[in-house]
């Protein structure tokens, strides 16, 4: 990594769950921003370009879907992973068609969760 | 037996097509297998030609014996001749005249017969046309249950067999009080249904009320009908039927010509009965399917409303399990690059959270009782701040406690309620107000006394506010602002639901103030403690 600490933007509106990846994912040595509406998340993305994203998705003023379609058009995008306690078909391929790089279910192991995002970041 | 269904006609017919071939053979006709009123005319005509033709020549053999013969010197030969002659003449004319007598009766039965026959044929074919119409009527109300199309089926069968320029299907209301059009079908444009009339006005209004059928010759008089509308008054003739099912009347069937080409008789009146008949069927049946319909259609309800809960419920649960169960399992493996600050925020995190895992199925469980209700609650006397401070306590720990602001009365306001119940109401208010009432700014908290024996308390915020589409169903089981619409999204399926029931519980009301953007406003009321206390 160029910049050296990667960058994880944690998009969530339960303050115990950004409070538990950001131990679990400062201790792993990546540096980490939060939001807890959409809209905030849309305006990290844009000014603290964040290598990944975990997003969730029922979340008040704008939900992830909308974080998802307003990240479309960016020409920096990170790679988005989704978290969300819906385990519906339908979500897993909206969240793909939408472009999101993996979608996990909540509750998760967060030890997993480090390992897709260093994933992620190996792939891009 | 066979031979009876191997008749085209029913007996009587066939005796009189008999009958008339036996007359016509009388009476001397050609053709006589298949006599026509025209072959009769021209029949007698050709007897009285030679009835005319024999008078003619006898006047003329009289006239010549009488007065020509004595002037030509011949009257002793006449006078002898004279008895002979005048025998043979009078016999000769007698049976002349017989015959003629006994052609001119046989031509009469023929003509009675023929008329007969023809009178006959025709009540045949119109009964079998309106057999097959009311059959066809029969079918559309077995092949659809949409009241529209069958009442129209029927409606357009009846006019085109009846003839008439327009027709009707009005139904009456519950309190059979108006009749109301349903149905129209009209040939002529010039005329535009009657939309509602009450029941006792006009003659649909008359006949609704005395539920007597009626065929109108002429335009209706108005010593009978009252308030005839001013279309009605347009009428040439008509017919109007009630529909009456199980002793209930349902509406009437209007059958009207407004042009004078039609006059109604008693048997149109009892065709119409008929189509009449099968309307009052149709019209039973379809309101049945409606309503077994709308039972399906409630009991369908029910079931998305319990997959609802089950997708919100699951929901609800996973999250405080995303906390516990991350919190636990950092704990076991990363114990060691943990600091120990970390490591107390994490245990805290677990207990936080299981605490609201247990209250959380405490809620489902206590709105699964108001579900069965069995839940009652202890009404007495309390001071509404004393529970609101209670309530605020419990609350301080969470984020953005501090931006709530309690404001009573300096009497605390005292009411009548369950503490319990209402420390549960304010909790869940308060809850929401934190999480969906926007990240800055206060959440207030007031009460004060009305002048209908309630108190009134609200638990207001500046979030983004609610649309006035969701202000009526937020307050319904698991019912969630949908969170597509980027507003309130998730939580507050069951903590509004338990608040409301609560809150009707007490004899109160609950209802929410909110303009989008500009916060919201929950109020409930509860009763005001008592003037013994």
């Amino acid at each position: 990594m160029l910049k050296g600490r990667p960058r994880v933007l944690i998009v969530d509106d339960e303050p115990d769950i950004l409070l538990m990846l950001r131990v679990n994912f400062e201790t792993e040595g990546y540096e980490t921003i939060f939001a807890s509406d959409g809209a905030t998340a849309l305006k990290r993305i844009a000014e603290d370009k964040p290598d990944v994203v975990l997003l969730d998705i029922m979340m008040p003023i704008m939900d992830g879907w909308g974080v998802l379609e307003g990240c479309r058009s960016l020409e920096h995008r990170p790679a988005i992973i989704v978290l969300s306690a819906k385990a519906g078909h339908d979500d897993i391929e909206r969240a793909h068609s939408l472009g999101a790089y993996e979608y996990v279910t909540k509750p998760f192991d967060p030890e997993q969760l480090v390992k897709i995002v260093g994933e992620a970041l190996g792939r891009a | 037996l066979n031979e009876d269904t191997r008749r085209p006609f029913p007996a009587p017919l066939t005796d009189i097509k008999q009958a008339i071939e036996t007359q016509a053979r009388v009476a001397g006709l050609r053709d006589f297998d298949r006599p026509s009123l025209e072959a009769i005319d021209k029949r007698r005509n050709q007897l009285w030609t030679a009835a005319t033709i024999v008078t003619i020549s006898l006047a003329t053999v009289f006239a010549f014996f009488s007065y020509l013969a004595p002037q030509i010197g011949q009257a002793n030969t006449v006078d002898r001749l004279f008895p002979w002659m005048r025998a043979v003449l009078v016999g000769t004319v007698a049976v002349f005249f017989l015959y003629l007598l006994e052609k001119e009766l046989a031509l009469r039965k023929l003509t009675r017969l023929l008329i007969d026959e023809r009178v006959l044929t025709t009540a045949l074919s119109n009964r079998l046309r309106e057999l097959s119409t009311l059959t066809d009527a029969a079918k559309a109300i077995n092949s659809t249950l949409e009241l529209d199309d069958v009442l129209g089926v029927i409606l357009s069968a009846a006019l085109g067999l009846l003839g008439g320029t327009e027709g009707s299907i009005m139904l009456v209301d519950e309190n059979e009080e108006f009749l109301e059009t349903y149905c129209y079908r009209g040939s002529s444009d010039r005329y535009e249904p009657e939309p509602r009339l009450r029941v006792g006005e006009g003659v649909a209004g008359y006949v609704a009320q005395t539920r007597e059928p009626v065929v109108l010759s002429g335009k209706p008089d108005p010593a009978k009908f009252k308030n005839v509308p001013a279309k009605e008054a347009e009428i040439h003739s008509a017919m109007c039927v009630p529909l009456v099912s199980r002793g209930r009347l349902l509406g009437v069937i209007n059958i009207n010509d407004t042009e004078g080409g039609r006059d109604f008789s008693d048997y149109d009146l009892r065709t119409l009965r008929l189509f009449a008949d099968h309307a009052a069927v149709a019209i039973a049946n379809a309101r049945l399917y409606e309503k077994e319909k709308e039972h399906v259609m409630k009991l369908l309800e029910i079931d998305q409303l319990k997959s609802e809960f089950v997708a919100t419920v699951s929901h609800e649960l996973k999250t405080p399990l995303t906390s516990i169960i991350g919190a636990a399992q950092t704990l076991r493996r990363a114990a060691a690059r943990l600091d120990d600050s970390a490591k107390e925020e994490f245990l805290a995190m677990i207990e936080r959270q299981g605490q609201r895992l247990l209250r959380l199925i405490e809620d489902i469980l206590f709105a699964s009782k108001i579900e069965a209700g069995e839940s009652p609650l202890k009404l007495e006397p309390v001071q509404v701040a004393a529970v609101a401070e209670e309530a605020f306590k419990t609350l301080s720990t969470r984020a953005g406690a501090d931006r709530i602001v309690l404001d009573f009365p300096e009497d605390g306001l005292p009411a009548m309620a369950d503490p319990g119940a209402l420390q549960q109401i304010l909790l869940n208010l308060l809850d929401n107000a934190l999480k969906y009432g926007g990240e800055d700014g206060p959440v207030v908290v007031t009460g004060e006394p009305r002048d209908d024996g309630f108190v009134e308390i609200c638990v207001s915020d500046r979030g983004p506010g609610i649309a006035p589409e969701d202000q009526q169903t937020i307050f319904d089981r698991f019912r969630q602002v949908d969170s597509s619409r980027k507003r309130r999204s998730v939580g507050v399926g069951l903590g509004l639901y338990i608040v409301r029931n609560l809150v009707e519980g007490h004899g109160g009301k609950i209802w929410v103030e909110s303009e989008l953007g500009q916060g919201s406003r929950f109020c409930f009321t509860l009763p005001q403690r008592r003037a013994q206390y």
